[in-house]
């Protein structure tokens, strides 16, 4: 059976519309008008135990909106959703019990309270034996590094302390379901590695099912096997990471910085024997996009370094928009229409 | 000419900023028609007993309150709070980077939002409030004239009040407790809840040398009528010097307040 | 009856929690702790300046309007302690999305809402106004026999408990408008009402304070069965069901509310 389960789910939001100036806003004093937003627009879900499944779209397409429902916070404006056989507003207390949940942008701990005091009371909320309590707090200070943050207020903590402590604190009750939204946002490359570290070891170990939303494409590789897309509160895909790499080209860029202007015929023989797209942004800048799988980028870049003079190189990501607009203009892979 | 454009430009912001809350206007005319209501009765009941009480009528206290009430409305600036969140989530960054006098940018975007207030509060206030309850219009030969020009010397005098408490917003983290009592300060000893008549002989002595009863008290007597010319003038002159005198102290305090700026947060 | 052991567990654990990190800060707490005195004193010198010109208001002397303030002042004040995070709500839980992290814990979500914060700053009120009732009630030559002291106590709990409801109502509102109302205010002003003997507003008013918001049951009726007063008996058994009257429809308006939250941010 399903952990996650939910059919035609949709979550409409009445929003007030802003006329403009000041006139316009006179008149918003005596009348609105008012727009519906479709937020989350009848989506099917299907999730089994034990999964990571990286759940992505571009901004305002309606991830946080679905998390907010599967977890209990918003009331859905139409549609069957079953959490562990729970609707979660419904058995609120009961399902949220199961499921542990973190907020990239904003921490779910008291703000003016020392983490480890917000750690105790955790274990009263959720009514944890306390032996089990101890030791899996040992675990996770040694795991995350917790053991110098525990006596500081939430509110002095950087942003990757909060979030390694907002983590912990979403795992003491031993949840069957982790919620993670944005959970690597504005954090360092030390820090992300660690939090993948952790969350893919609690999966393999607790058997946790893990929904991640993320912005980062390197997270969704790292951690997930399948990948959820939602673009204006419908689905446009859902499948193996592989099966979406393999039907969509993913470009990335790599950006090369020179010490000395380089004439763009050299460049070509230069890279001739690779599949690149090849732009000059100025002599001495140069952008080569590639799609993943097709160059081998290690050796790539070595003959870069070995020949050029090269002053800066950066690999860009590929943009989430980007996957959905090649989504779009080919026809959607995977069995999500 | 550039400079008053910029001032113009403060109060539109401020006038702008509150349409858009009108479910708070009404709850706030509300509140505001309820307070005026309650000091009614209660000092209709406290006037069945005797004629005159400390040198007013029932009738003139019945004017006392309703319109000390509504022009209450006018005349309340919400700077110090404006300051205080700025210096606590750290946006005073960006209000010290702008090129303007910190001081009159609030004075000017309040008195934006003052006059929202006085076409969305003070007027249906005042409408509703003159059919429920007996009010008398302005009387004595300038009433009608100074009383107008005196309350917006009070909005500036309670401006300036607001300020220099949000400028301690810099030196102490706990703001909520000063802001409120600077708001009791001002609604008694200013005299919109109660005349300063009332009070003591020595807390009228000390409020002598205060700037409180030149927001209500004063204005109020002269739209009553209850001074002499001479008075009313000299009110309406020490208005004018309170007026300066919190704008230099504001001034002066300025220049403490942000040596003790430590951002918190960010 | 277990919930009950849990729920009182926790909160006895919040509380040692909001007391710790209140006293991190231990300045900032006398701040609050002296402003919210000096507050509650001019609030004293209000009301002894009132009745210091008149004999009585509408039959009730000053002592007796003296104690019936009091202990309204007392009731506000444990009422302020208590649940002061109610002032919150619309802001920082509504709106801003801090409704959120409660929905996503097993405890109730009023329970967490009213538990996050108490504030100790407000006791001077509680305590002045004890004082106040006390002196008045020596005044009256009313002993402080156990059974009166058990009166006050339980007058304290029931009042609290019919201003929270009745804040809670309000405040709840913002559910559904989805705006910065100053709810509060509202509430702030219809609580000046509770302060004064209800009988002083005339048979109407009356009836809306104690039969629509029934604010009366909080300090006034059973001040005046304290006192003495003729007709008082069948009121103050009727306090604790105002209260619960009040308390149901606080409740209903909170559960249909929160079915309607809609978080922030989309």
């Amino acid at each position: 059976m399903p952990i996650i389960e939910a059919h035609s789910l949709s979550k409409h939001f009445k929003r007030f519309r802003r006329r403009p100036g000041l006139v316009g806003a006179v008149k918003d004093l005596w009348h609105r008008t008012y727009e519906v937003v479709r937020a989350v627009d009848g989506i099917d879900l299907s999730v089994e135990r034990g999964e990571i499944i990286g759940y992505i779209g571009p901004n305002g397409a309606g991830k946080s909106t679905t998390i907010k429902m599967l977890t209990g916070i918003l009331v859905p404006t139409a549609g069957s959703l079953a959490v562990q056989g729970l609707v979660p507003h419904k058995d609120r207390y009961r399902h949220v019990r199961t499921i542990g949940v973190v907020f990239g942008q904003r921490t779910q701990l008291w703000w003016d309270i020392a983490v480890i005091e917000a750690f105790n009371l955790l274990q009263k909320i959720y009514e944890i034996p306390r032996d089990e309590y101890r030791q899996r707090l040992k675990k996770f200070n040694q795991v995350l590094g917790l053991e110098d943050l525990l006596n500081i207020p939430v509110r002095k903590l950087s942003l990757g302390q909060r979030m390694r402590c907002d983590l912990a604190a979403s795992l003491l009750h031993n949840p069957a379901i982790l919620f993670l939204d944005e959970p690597t946002i504005g954090l360092d490359v030390a820090v992300k590695a660690s939090i993948r570290d952790f969350i893919r070891e609690t999966n393999r170990q607790q058997g946790t099912t893990v929904i991640l939303t993320t912005h980062d494409l390197s997270d969704i590789e790292e951690l997930c096997s399948r990948v959820i897309m939602i673009d204006a509160g419908k689905l446009i895909y859902d499948g193996g990471l592989r099966e979406l790499k393999e039907r969509v080209d993913i470009p990335r860029r790599l950006l090369v910085e020179t010490i000395f202007p380089i004439n763009a015929s050299k460049m070509m023989l230069l890279l001739k024997d690779y599949r690149l797209g090849i732009t000059a942004l100025d002599p001495y800048r140069w952008e080569l996009s590639f799609s993943k799988g097709r160059v081998n980028l290690p050796q790539l870049m070595q003959l870069l370094l070995d020949t050029l003079e090269v002053r800066d190189l950066e690999l860009e990501e590929p943009a989430i928009e980007e996957i959905v607009r090649q989504i779009y203009d080919r026809g959607a892979p995977g069995d999500a229409r | 000419m550039k400079k008053v454009a910029k001032y113009w430009q403060f109060m539109r912001i401020g006038f702008i900023a509150y349409l858009a809350h009108r479910f708070q206007v009404l709850m706030n005319v509300l509140s505001y028609l309820l307070v005026i209501a309650l000091n009614y009765f209660l000092w209709r009941a406290v006037f069945a007993s005797r004629p005159v009480i400390a040198g007013f009528t029932m009738s003139q206290m019945m004017t006392y309150v309703v319109i000390g009430w509504s022009a209450r409305t006018f005349f309340a600036n919400r700077i110090d709070r404006m300051i205080g969140d700025a210096v606590r989530d750290g946006s005073i960054v960006m209000d010290l980077l702008k090129p303007t006098n910190f001081q009159l940018y609030h004075y000017f975007r309040s008195f934006g939002r003052a006059v929202f207030m006085f076409v969305f509060m003070t007027l249906p206030i005042i409408v509703v409030a003159s059919l429920l309850f007996p009010i008398k219009p302005p009387s004595g030969r300038l009433g009608p004239y100074l009383f107008p020009l005196s309350v917006v010397l009070s909005f500036f005098l309670h401006a300036g009040i607001s300020y220099l408490t949000g400028l301690m917003a810099f030196f102490t983290r706990n703001n909520e407790g000063v802001f409120r009592f600077k708001q009791m300060l001002v609604e008694v000893f200013s005299g919109v809840m109660i005349p300063i008549s009332f009070f003591p002989a020595w807390v009228q002595g000390a409020l002598f040398w205060l700037p409180f009863k030149y927001i209500a008290y004063v204005p109020l007597r002269i739209y009553l009528g209850m001074e002499p010319l001479s008075r009313v003038h000299q009110g309406v002159l020490l208005q004018v010097m309170w007026i300066i005198i919190i704008y230099a102290a504001g001034q002066l305090l300025w220049h403490f307040a942000i040596k003790r700026l430590e951002i918190q947060g960010g | 009856m277990k919930r009950f052991f849990f729920y009182s567990q926790l909160y006895g654990a919040y509380l040692a929690n909001t007391v710790k990190s209140r006293m991190a800060y231990r300045a900032d707490f006398w701040v609050g702790f002296t402003a919210n005195l000096m507050i509650q004193l001019i609030g004293v010198l209000f009301i002894t300046s009132l009745t210091a010109r008149i004999p009585q208001i509408r039959g009730w002397g000053r002592h007796e309007i003296l104690f019936i303030f009091g202990i309204a002042q007392a009731v506000f004040g444990l009422f302020n302690v208590l649940f002061t995070n109610l002032f919150e709500l619309s802001g920082r839980y509504i709106l801003e999305g801090g409704f959120d992290r409660v929905l996503l814990r097993p405890l109730g979500s009023y329970f967490q809402v009213v538990t996050e914060r108490i504030d100790l700053e407000d006791l001077p009120g509680v305590l002045l106004g004890l004082l106040m009732a006390g002196y008045a009630a020596g005044k009256l030559h009313l002993d402080p026999t156990p059974g009166r002291v058990a009166l006050v106590a339980l007058a304290l709990a029931n009042g609290c408990a019919i201003y929270a409801a009745v804040f809670t109502a309000l405040a709840g509102l913002t559910f559904w408008f989805r705006d910065r109302g100053s709810i509060a205010s509202v509430v702030l002003m219809l609580e000046g009402f509770a302060r004064y003997p209800a009988t002083i507003f005339g048979k109407w008013l009356q009836s809306v304070l104690t039969w629509v918001v029934p604010f009366a049951f909080a300090a006034f009726y059973p001040s005046a069965w304290l006192l003495r007063k003729p007709g008082s008996g069948t009121m103050v058994v009727l306090a604790p069901l105002a209260a619960l009257a009040a308390a149901l429809v606080a409740a209903a308006v909170w559960r249909r509310g929160v079915r309607r939250y809609e978080s922030a941010g989309s």
